[in-house]
């Protein structure tokens, strides 16, 4: 009886106050916990076929495109041609040079998911350095099979402005051909989801890997 | 405890159950605190999960954000790399060194540039000459020097650009007046002969100093005067427009090498044209003989032309090595009056350490001119009116 008092007395005392403290934790643990980092429990397939469109747009040479799939859709800045055709040259070779694959699969990160990836491409710089001396090379050649000086020197006596830049493609496509080197880069691509939607993340890591290193 | 009666209602049970709980239906504290307990419990964990869920949107995007490093310039940037490549392969162009050359068919070379000539009479000071002249002359010695002892009261001329040096001086040798113009070219193509009137057969004759003039020669010396006798070999610009009686004849190929061919090598005008067609050869001189070859004196002992045996004015070509010529003339002048044989001037030649040398047309033939003036005084003291000559010229191109 008394027992039976004590509870019927207390027991709403201690369910209230329970909920008090429930709600007073929770309050708290909200507010303390605005920057946490939330855990997901799993990655969604949609994420991963984020990263291939990505990439797909890349070794296609549609960087917008490319962008269209990175978080806040930025221009990557190629919506035009190289202003030299011998730079032309090369970019067009470098993108076609552009492969990937996806290392295991996407995975749940702190931030959302990520996914990596190895990506191979031409090195800029193993085709550049040989250019100085094929090109001297190319246009001694040119001036020595010359049958007359007006093809290769100008009024002033100066080598002709068309004669040195064609040989500079010449030697641009010959080093493509025999002294470009090619580099496989491991990259963690980034993803996160907004509106339901994911994007890549255009960290420095990922453009300087897809961009022969000239957006790092 | 009392037992309950059977008579009493649940109305009258009901007050007495609750006296025996102690609970009294209208409790309504004791009922409201447990749903506010529950209801502020649910409520809480509603709260807590709902912000929960939204963090796990909202909390990695800015985190993404920090780390969107795009900066939309990869044109740009790209750009900017190949601007840098392609500047530093174009300084290559830079070291690729000027080549200049003349057609054969350009009857006319560029002018010289006035400003390039010289002359002093002291051969001392010409060192800066020949530094100047170092990469033109690839190491290759001069038979000039600043040690060189001309003849009194004369002077060492010269012409020096990136494509040709040539010096011309007298000297004293054996009491004979010798006289000089050693030269060194660029490119085979500048050296050169002209017929008169720029083609094989012409009538007209010119003396050296206005066929130099005529076609801008740095240098020039007399040539085998074809027209003067029906025989001979000519070739000019690679053509065979005459081979009679061949004598000893000198042809110049496209590498401007001499190639000494002896007198009846060719019994037809079409094996002349074979050879100079299989050894591009681009002209002939036909007066001889073959002064020197190998280093050695090898000039026959009887001649067909150029009274080989009396004392005249000589001229010889000589080849000092690649592109590089000397042309020597002996004259009556200064009170030298020894006029040498072809033999003993062949001698002279050779001591200067020619490879191969040899004879041009002699006696008032017999001329150097430079900047289209005699430098050799010509027997009888004028120029001879002849049909040819052999010149030098620049190679660098006339600017606008």
């Amino acid at each position: 009886m008394k027992f039976r008092n004590f509870v019927s007395g207390v027991l709403p005392w201690v369910f209230a106050v329970l909920g008090l403290g429930a709600a007073a934790a929770g309050i708290v643990l909200s507010l303390t916990s605005i920057g946490a980092e939330p855990v997901l429990l799993e990655a969604p397939e949609a994420a991963r076929e984020t990263v291939i469109s990505m990439l797909d747009q890349v070794s296609g040479g549609d960087y917008e495109g490319a962008g269209t799939l990175m978080l806040g859709q930025p221009s990557l800045g190629a919506d035009r041609d190289a202003g030299e055709e011998a730079g032309a040259v090369l970019w067009s070779a470098f993108t076609d040079s552009i492969s990937y694959e996806l290392t295991g699969s996407c995975y749940a990160t702190d931030s959302g998911v990520a996914q990596d990836v190895r990506i191979t491409a031409l090195v800029l710089d193993s085709v550049t350095q040989s250019l100085r001396q094929r090109t001297k090379d190319l246009l001694q050649q040119r001036l020595e099979g010359a049958e007359d000086v007006s093809e290769i020197y100008d009024e002033e006596n100066n080598f002709r402005e068309d004669v040195v830049m064609d040989a500079l493609l010449e030697a641009m496509e010959a080093a493509i051909r025999e002294d470009a080197t090619y580099e496989t880069v491991q990259v963690r691509v980034n993803l996160i989801c907004v509106d339901g939607r994911w994007w890549v993340v255009p960290d420095a890591e990922l453009l300087s890997a897809i961009s022969g290193g000239v957006l790092n | 405890m009392g037992k309950l009666h059977v008579n009493t209602t649940m109305r009258d049970v009901k007050p007495a159950l609750h006296l025996k709980t102690g609970h009294a239906p209208e409790n309504w504290l004791g009922r409201l605190k447990t749903a506010g307990a529950v209801l502020v419990s649910v409520g809480c964990l509603a709260l807590l999960a709902l912000l929960l869920g939204s963090m796990l949107v909202s909390g990695g995007a800015k985190d993404a954000a920090n780390g969107n490093t795009s900066n939309g310039m990869l044109m740009d940037r790209y750009d900017m790399y190949m601007t840098n490549q392609i500047s530093d392969a174009l300084d290559g162009v830079l070291a690729v060194e000027k080549v200049y050359w003349l057609n054969d068919e350009d009857i006319i070379a560029p002018e010289p540039d006035q400003t390039k000539f010289g002359s002093t009479t002291d051969p001392s000071s010409l060192q800066w000459l020949l530094d100047e002249a170092a990469e033109l002359l690839e190491g290759q010695e001069l038979l000039f020097s600043t040690d060189t002892v001309i003849m009194p009261g004369t002077e060492v001329r010269y012409y020096l650009d990136e494509t040709i040096l040539s010096i011309t001086w007298k000297q004293s040798i054996g009491n004979a007046c010798y006289n000089f113009n050693e030269v060194k070219i660029a490119h085979p193509s500048q050296f050169r002969r002209f017929l008169a009137d720029g083609q094989y057969g012409s009538e007209r004759q010119y003396y050296t100093t206005q066929m130099s003039a005529s076609v801008n020669a740095v240098s020039a010396a007399n040539g085998d005067f074809y027209k003067y006798r029906p025989y001979g070999i000519v070739v000019y610009n690679g053509q065979v427009h005459r081979a009679e009686n061949t004598p000893d004849t000198c042809f110049i190929d496209d590498q401007g090498e001499m190639i000494l061919v002896q007198d009846r090598t060719f019994s037809s005008q079409e094996e002349v044209q074979k050879f100079v067609e299989d050894n591009n050869i681009r002209f002939s001189l036909s007066f001889g003989p073959i002064l020197v070859e190998n280093y050695q004196v090898t000039m026959p002992r009887i001649y067909e032309f150029g009274e080989i045996l009396g004392g005249f004015s000589r001229a010889a070509l000589a080849d000092m090595g690649d592109l590089h010529y000397l042309i020597v003339v002996n004259s009556f002048e200064g009170g030298l009056d020894l006029m040498p044989t072809l033999r003993t001037f062949a001698e002279v030649v050779q001591s200067f350490g020619c490879e191969k040398a040899y004879a041009l047309d002699g006696g008032q033939t017999a001329i150097i001119v430079m900047n289209d003036q005699m430098v050799s005084t010509p027997s009888y003291g004028n120029q001879r009116m002849v049909s040819d000559m052999i010149y030098f010229a620049t190679a660098i191109p006339d600017s606008e």
